[in-house]
């Protein structure tokens, strides 16, 4: 081949943009919220959080015309009844998501008693 | 009836956490699969197209309803109202705890079909022999009435003759024993003139169109 040939003979030119950064997964801690018709039924996710974080958290179905279901961490649990958490969530949450959607929700909770007062001391 | 002969045991089986798009075209095929835990081999559902569209998610797992159990004993009428009830084309039949087969509603309605199709096709067979029967006794009995009638007609004219007769006897010019003997003879020729009415009424209220005309109790001779 000539070298007239080669240099008529188009090649790609590539242009690369690179970052990277560390990830957790699964990539929410606290609560995630399935809503109804989302491509990742409660049955799927709670096996691929098994797999992730064995024992990191329970799935609670939910009587809710938007949501399936909810996912909430264990650690959570320990300091809250689920059914208070799905209380609230009812009202802050649920109202908002959309069919098909999954929604990951931060949820802290700081845990404070005052007027402690015992009398064996 | 029970269910038993229709329940089909040639059914699919898939795994649970296996793609929907990776069984689609078997759920087109077979209309139903058996969804059975590969690990512990416990059954965990039927699914069916249904199921699909109510529950539109990635895994096979995530998109099974919740479907009555049913037993082969179960009646074909209590299976169609749990399948109108729950909106199910297809539901599991269990025997001893485990899954034995799947009951389709096409095959109970298939088989429902051919039963009508069959019984209508002997019920319109029936109602040729019954025709023909009534046609064959309404000939006969018709046939019967006729030689009745004419029996009756060709008897009763003697019998009205011997009426006319005995009316013209001059009892005067007979012995007292004799007028005794015709006495007892007319009585006789009367039962017998009684009978052969009755015959004739009893044709009559059977068919009003067999009328047999007689006569009057004229003397023919």
């Amino acid at each position: 081949m000539s070298k007239t040939a080669r240099n008529n003979k188009s090649e790609p030119h590539y242009s690369i943009s690179l970052s990277f950064e560390e990830i957790k997964l699964p990539p929410f801690h606290d609560i995630l919220v399935v809503g109804k018709y989302s491509p990742q039924g409660k049955h799927g996710l709670s096996r691929s959080f098994d797999l992730l974080i064995p024992n990191g958290f329970e799935m609670f179905e939910v009587k809710n015309e938007y949501v399936e279901a909810v996912f909430i961490n264990k650690k959570i649990l320990r300091k809250i009844p689920h059914t208070k958490i799905i209380d609230i969530l009812s009202v802050k949450v649920f109202p908002f998501i959309a069919e098909g959607e999954l929604l990951k929700v931060d949820f802290k909770i700081a845990v404070s008693f005052s007027n402690i007062e015992q009398s064996d001391i | 009836m029970n269910i038993s002969e229709l329940i089909r045991y040639d059914f699919k089986v898939v795994k649970p956490y296996v793609s929907i798009n990776s069984v689609r075209q078997e759920l087109i095929t077979y209309k139903a699969l058996a969804v059975i835990d590969d690990d512990t081999n416990i059954f965990l559902g039927v699914l069916t197209p249904f199921d699909v569209t109510a529950k539109p998610h990635n895994l096979v797992i995530d998109c099974l309803t919740e479907k009555t159990i049913l037993t082969a004993d179960c009646s074909v009428t209590h299976v169609l109202q749990t399948m109108e009830d729950g909106h199910s084309e297809v539901l599991p039949v269990f025997k001893e705890q485990q899954l034995d087969g799947l009951i389709f509603k096409k095959d109970i309605v298939d088989f429902l079909s051919s039963r009508k199709i069959e019984l209508e096709e002997r019920i319109a067979t029936e109602e040729q022999t019954v025709l023909q029967q009534h046609q064959a006794l309404q000939k006969q009995n018709q046939l019967l009435k006729e030689i009745i009638h004419t029996q009756c007609h060709k008897l009763r004219r003697p019998v009205a003759n011997v009426l006319g007769l005995m009316e013209i006897i001059d009892y005067t010019s007979l012995s007292a024993e004799n007028q005794r003997t015709i006495a007892l003879l007319k009585e006789s020729v009367e039962q017998l003139d009684d009978v052969i009415k009755d015959v004739v009424r009893k044709i009559n209220d059977t068919d009003n169109d067999i009328t047999p005309d007689f006569p009057d109790d004229s003397l023919t001779v």
